[in-house]
Formats: C-alpha cells, structure tokens, sequence
C-alpha cells in the first residue's frame, strides 16, 4: 500500500526543518515506524539526558493518533514502566490538524512540567506530591542513570 | 470501521454509500420544500411560547462575554428539526404499533421509536424550557449526560468553570443559524489534513475551511464511531461545534443506505439507555429492542445481580439468602424473553447470581464436560446404540423395546413411584473422600450430574421448538386430513409452548440443585417436586410423539390435561424455592469455595 501523501509531507519536514531537540526518523523498510530521540528540557531533572521513544502511525492516521512510547527509563508521573504516556492529546484530545512535530513538542512539554495530579505511574505520582525533592532527585538519577551515553 | 486512510479514494468513508457519494446541487429547491414542510411541523411543538417556562437570561450567563447578548430571543426556524424528523419516519418499522408492553410490566421499543419518542420527548422538553433550538438542547442533554435537573440547574447558573466554558460557547454556536454548504471550488485547494489538493470543501463559520469533505466525513464519523457526541471542529482549541444539520449536509441522505444522522442518533440512544437505570436492551444478537421498566415497584437491587466473580465471594451467605427469584423477565418487542437485571435468558426457579454463576462456570468447563455424549447413548439392557432425535427423555428401545430413562438410564417404570430419584445426585460418595484431590474429583462428578441434566434438557428444547416451528403446518394437515376445524387442534399449540416453557424450568431447576445444600430441610421437598415435574415434562412430552392424526384428537383430553398438570407442577416448584428462600428450609453452600476444580482459579484471575 502506497503512503498517503499526508505522512510524507510530514516526514519531509520532520527532516528538512526538524524540531529543536528532537528526531524523528522513519525505518527504512517502515515509513511508519519512526525513531524519535528526546532532548530533556533544560531547567528540568531530565536536563542532559537523551530519551528514546518509538513512535507508529496506524492505518488511521491521522484520524487516529500516533502511537507513542518511551523506550529509555525515566522517572516520570505520567509515564509509566511500559513507557506509556499519559497526555491528552495522545487520546481524547487528538485532532487530525495536529501533527507528529506537535505532538513530538507536547511530549517534551510534558517533561518540563509534569503533572501528578493527572498520573499514569501512581507510585511516581505519589511520591512527586508527597516529597517533591527527593522525586526530582530519582528523576534525575534515572536520567544520569539511564538516559546518558556511556561509551 | 478501520478505514484505511487513501487520498485517492473519495468514497472511502462511504463505502456504504453510492457511487455518487454526495451531490452538489446549485439550486436549493430541495432545501426549501422542506422548510416549508418543516414550519408546518414545528408549529405543533412550538407554538405556544407562552405557556413553557421562559427565564429570561440572567446578568451571570451574559457577563463574560458580551456577544452572548445577541443570542436570540426568537429563535429563528431550526430546519434540522424538520430534516431529523423525516429521517426517523423513513427509518421507522413497518409495524402500526410503536411499542409494546409485556404482562410484567416492561416496555419495548425498537430502537428508532426508542428515539422519535422518549430521546425526543426529552430533547423537547428542554427546548421548549429554555427556548432554545433543537440541536441546542440536544447537544446540552448529551453534555449533561440527559440528566435534565442538573442541565437546568447548570444553565443560567455558570459557577462550574467546565460547566460554564461549555455552556458559553454552545450559546454562542447557536447566536446566528449558518447556512453551511458543501462547496465545490473551481481551483482545487490545499487540505492540511490529507495534504492533498481538493476541489470539494465545507465552509465553516469559523473560516477553517481547509479541510476537505472527506477528510471531514472521516473525522465526523471516526467521533461519531468513538461515541464522542459533542463534535468540534479540527482545528486546535476552535470551538466550532458540528450541528445535526452539518452531519446532514456532509452525508448526504441517501434513501436506501443507513444516513450518518441516523446512525448518530442511534448511538446518541445507546449511551442514553447505558446511562438509565430503567431502560436497557434486549441481549438477543441482532435485536435492537429497548426495554423498559414502567413498573416503579419493581425497583430491583442491581448492586446485587451486577457482580463478578471476583466481587461475588464478598457477597456474605446471608445476603445470598435472602435474595428471592421474584425475576424481572422482559419479553422484547421481537418476543425474545429476558432477565431485565443479569440479561441471561429466563432462568425461573434460579437467582439471577446463582445464574450466573453457573453460567460462567459452564463456560469455563465446558471441556471438562465435552465427553458426555449428548445425542448417542447405549441400551442399558441390549447396549444397542440409540439416537435420540425428539425432544422426550421416555426411550424405549428400537430393537429390545426396553423402556428407560435416558438422563440416568434407569428403567422407566420406577420413575413413576416417589422413592425412584432420576435427579438425586448421591453425596455419599464424596462423604469418604478424604484428600483434596479426591473432594475435588467428587466436585466434578456432582458438576456434571447436573450439567448433564442441564443440557438434556436444553437439546430437548431445541427439539420441541422444532414441533413448535412446524405446528402450524402440522395443525394444516390435521385439518385436511380429519376434516376438523382449525380450532379443534388449537391445544396443541398451547401444549407445546407450555412444554418448552416448563422445559426451560426444569432445566434451570438442576443448576439450583447444584447449589443448594442439600443437607437443608427443605431440599427433600424440593427434590420431590422437581421429580413429579419432570415426570409431568415427560409425560406430556411423550404425547408429541404420536403422529397418527385419529390417536392425536382421541387423546385431546390427555394433551389438555397433561398440559395443566405441567403448568401445576410448575407453578408449585418455583412456590417451593421461594418460599424456602425466603424461610431459609433452602440454603446455598460452597458459593464462595466451589473450590477444588481448578477452573474456578481461571475464573479468578480472569475478573
Ligand atoms: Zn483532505
Ligand atoms: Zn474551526
Ligand atoms: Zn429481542
Ligand atoms: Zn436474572
Ligand atoms: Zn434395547
Ligand atoms: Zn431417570
């Protein structure tokens, strides 16, 4: 089946114009299955991190929104062990004038300011309203941890 | 419904439509006949302004947004009312009566009445409360879940910041009637959705009018499929709300296919009847009905019949006891019978827990039970192989003539005395069974008794209901060949239904013999009365099998009298288990532990 040309415009400009701090790009034998790298947002506890997702656009698409996952580990209340993330505009939000660039940007939003009174991972939430200090610090144990180059 | 996305395909999301799936007409001639039609409908619901509650606004619900003092004081002619109106009326049922109530006290709709009356009724009432249009007050009644006091309480008072955004802004949809069209540009046009350049686009009112019909079709009906009612437009945070009249204008109304407005509609009815507690639907596939319970003394504690099997063991013993079997059983507007609380079949004497229960723990054995062969047995006494093709358990063997019973395989003559047990499951088996492995081999055994019995009795159904399909016919031929008037045979449709009624009772009976215990006092008596009413099943049974049309009229008086004794016997057993329900002489044991089996653990994990 041939892509329709709404994905391709997209990838096209995912790579000729790509969003700061983040990539996306497709497999090759899969225009469907993208790669996406996430900077962490400076001032937040994923700062110098590096977060890998996968991201997949159904047969819907973009009727449907794309399917998105962490694949790096990170401490975060709405996102889950399974990488799964708890966002609006993920489900019930989702419009077909939004776009992977703008759903890529709400994501890294969300790790600027996370939310646990909304949460997906209810240990992290609970910790992040009972002990915010310590729940940045694992935060950012898990991204030195987890989500910065070691070789 | 998982349509592939395709550019190229305009008829994509309409595969059920024409080939022609929408069509561009220039002049409106279409569009005026109906208003014209429509001011002769609407005169009937709005004609008396007067008389309906008319509040006029208050400063809270004019106060953050000053346009919404425009919203208007007469409302101009709402032409989807007209449009919703003739849909329902082309969509409706053939059949004269709209609905139907049942002898318990339940009404049924097809779903289409469902929706002309009571969603419409409802939709009506706040529309003439408030003075606002039509899709108005629908659109306000799906937002408020049709709670109606709460949408009233809501509407003029905005101090619930969700409330009120939602509110302000249905107003405002609704200050000026747009006239939106399907417009067909001569230059085709970008559409940021499917990134391909269109010619056919709906101009909305908002001005985002980059989205192609088709891409809007798929994201209208993709909402619609999602039963997401409240419709915006696809452009981030815009508050343009869809309208009735736009789903109609974007699919087109073609007279043979199922319209995207009905089918709107439709799952607008469904979430209303999810969402009330006396209505529900008829579980029979493909049956469309909706039930109503009209009666406010039948108020049923559905705290108690909505449980899992997880929640179930929490349920105490006492609790379980003292429920009675006074069962909700509906008839739908197709005749199918069921429980209104536990949505199984009619399962008279049974609760509907204890019901479930079974059911579900027949699903999960259903391969334990696999070997018990149900159409074949062995002569006990020539060990001639019988098939068993009626609907009676009375067999008498093709070869040796020996007469049995085909449940227990006894002979049939003890059946008739009172100390012969055909449905006693003999416990003292599992009295000397001392390790766990050993209860639970008895378990199964004590299981399959009664499933065995159970499912007997549900194939003999099935087979009396082919001489109930074929009644007719055979009343037909009667008729000719005895020259005998119709009426003469009319017992024999009686009998019959009286047969698969009582049938169905029986069977029922042994999922309770399963689970109650059977050291209480009144479970003897019980037994008895089972074993006189399936020999009075039996007997009346029996009477099917004669096909000789002179034997048939001579034995008129047996048929008629078997068919009250059955009916007595019935009304007796299920007087039996409510009483001793209710005075505790029957009692239930090992609901929570009908442990050692190991598919109950499956059940568990399941839930
Ligand atoms: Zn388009
Ligand atoms: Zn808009
Ligand atoms: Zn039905
Ligand atoms: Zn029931
Ligand atoms: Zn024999
Ligand atoms: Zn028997």
């Amino acid at each position: 089946m041939s892509l329709p040309r709404r994905i391709i415009k997209e990838t096209e400009r995912l790579v000729s114009d790509p969003v700061p701090g983040i990539s996306a790009i497709p497999h090759d034998d899969n225009l469907r299955y993208f790669d996406v790298l996430i900077e962490g947002p400076t001032q937040s506890p994923y700062e110098g991190g590096l977060f890998k997702l996968e991201l997949f656009l159904p047969d819907d698409y973009p009727m449907m929104a794309p399917k998105v996952r962490f694949l790096t580990k990170i401490y975060h209340p709405n996102i889950d062990r399974l990488g799964r993330i708890c966002l609006d505009v993920l489900k019930s939000n989702w419009s077909p004038a939004l776009q992977i660039r703008t759903l890529l940007l709400s994501i890294q939003a969300l790790l600027a300011s996370p939310n646990p009174d909304d949460p997906l991972a209810n240990d992290v939430a609970e910790e992040w309203k009972k002990n915010e200090n310590t729940a940045i610090e694992t935060a950012k144990e898990w991204t030195r941890k987890y989500a910065t180059e070691k070789s | 419904m998982a349509a592939s996305y395709n550019d190229d395909d305009d008829s994509i999301y309409l595969q059920e439509s024409d080939e022609e799936p929408f069509e561009y007409d220039d002049d409106d001639d279409d569009d005026d006949a109906g208003e014209s039609e429509f001011l002769r409908h609407d005169s009937v619901g709005d004609c008396d302004p007067g008389s309906a509650a008319n509040p006029t606004p208050s400063p809270a619900a004019t106060g953050p947004s000053k346009s919404l003092s425009a919203y208007p004081a007469n409302n101009p002619i709402d032409p989807i009312d007209f449009q919703v109106d003739i849909l329902i009326k082309a969509n409706q049922d053939t059949d004269s009566s709209l609905n139907y109530i049942d002898h318990t006290g339940y009404k049924s709709f097809t779903l289409n009445s469902f929706i002309y009356t009571v969603l419409f009724n409802a939709i009506d009432d706040i529309k003439s409360i408030l003075n606002i249009p039509f899709n108005q007050a629908l659109l306000l009644l799906v937002y408020f879940n049709w709670n109606t006091d709460s949408l009233l309480d809501n509407y003029y008072n905005l101090d619930i910041i969700k409330n009120r955004s939602f509110i302000l802004n249905l107003r405002l949809n609704f200050t000026s009637l747009h006239n939106n069209k399907i417009s067909l540009l001569k230059d085709s046009k970008f559409c940021s959705i499917c990134c391909n350049y269109q010619s056919k686009f709906y101009f909305l009112p908002c001005n985002h009018n980059y989205f192609c019909i088709n891409c809007l079709r798929k994201y209208i009906k993709n909402k619609i499929l999602d039963n997401l009612f409240i419709i915006n437009c696809p452009e981030l945070n815009c508050p343009y709300l869809f309208k009735l009249s736009d789903l109609n204008n974007l699919f087109l109304i073609s007279k043979a296919k199922k319209p995207i407005t009905l089918l709107y509609l439709q799952k607008i009815a469904k979430s209303y009847i999810q969402l009330k507690k006396d209505y529900s639907y008829c579980p029979a596939p493909d049956c469309n009905s909706v039930i109503q319970n009209i009666n406010p003394n039948l108020t049923h504690d559905h705290s108690l019949f909505s449980f899992s099997s997880a929640l179930l063991s929490s349920i105490d013993s006492k609790t379980i006891q003292n429920l009675n079997i006074d069962l909700p059983i509906f008839t739908c507007y197709n005749n199918h019978n069921y429980c209104f609380n536990c949505r199984l079949e009619s399962h008279f004497p049974c609760p509907c827990y204890i019901s479930k229960l079974w059911v579900n723990k027949c699903k999960d054995d259903s391969e334990t039970a696999n070997w018990i062969n149900v159409n074949t047995k062995e002569c006990p006494k020539c060990i001639s192989s019988i098939e068993k093709n009626g609907g009676c358990n009375h067999m008498t063997c093709y070869k040796c003539f020996h007469q049995f019973c085909w449940i227990c395989l006894g002979p049939w003559a003890s059946h008739g005395s009172s100390y012969y047990q055909c449905n006693r499951y003999n416990e003292d088996d599992s009295k000397g069974a001392r390790d766990k492995k050993e209860i639970s081999k008895k378990l199964l055994k004590k299981y399959i008794h009664f499933f065995d019995r159970f499912q007997t009795h549900e194939i003999s159904i099935k087979q009396d209901f082919k001489i109930f399909k074929t009644m007719e016919k055979t009343i037909n031929n009667l008729q000719i060949k005895t020259g005998n008037s119709y009426i003469d045979f009319d017992f024999l449709k009686d009998s019959i239904q009286i047969l698969i009624q009582a049938r169905n009772v029986l069977k029922w009976s042994y999922c309770l013999s399963y689970y109650l215990t059977p050291e209480s006092n009144g479970f003897l008596i019980y037994e008895q009365n089972q074993s006189v009413f399936m020999n009075s099943i039996e007997d009346l049974s029996k009477l099917f099998e004669i096909k000789e049309y002179k034997q048939i009229l001579k034995r008129k008086s047996n048929f008629i009298e078997n068919t009250r004794f059955v009916s007595d016997r019935q009304k007796k057993l299920i007087e039996v288990v409510q009483d001793g329900l209710k005075t505790n002489f029957l009692s239930f044991k090992d609901i929570n532990t009908p442990s050692g089996d190991s598919s109950n653990t499956k059940t568990k994990t399941k839930a």
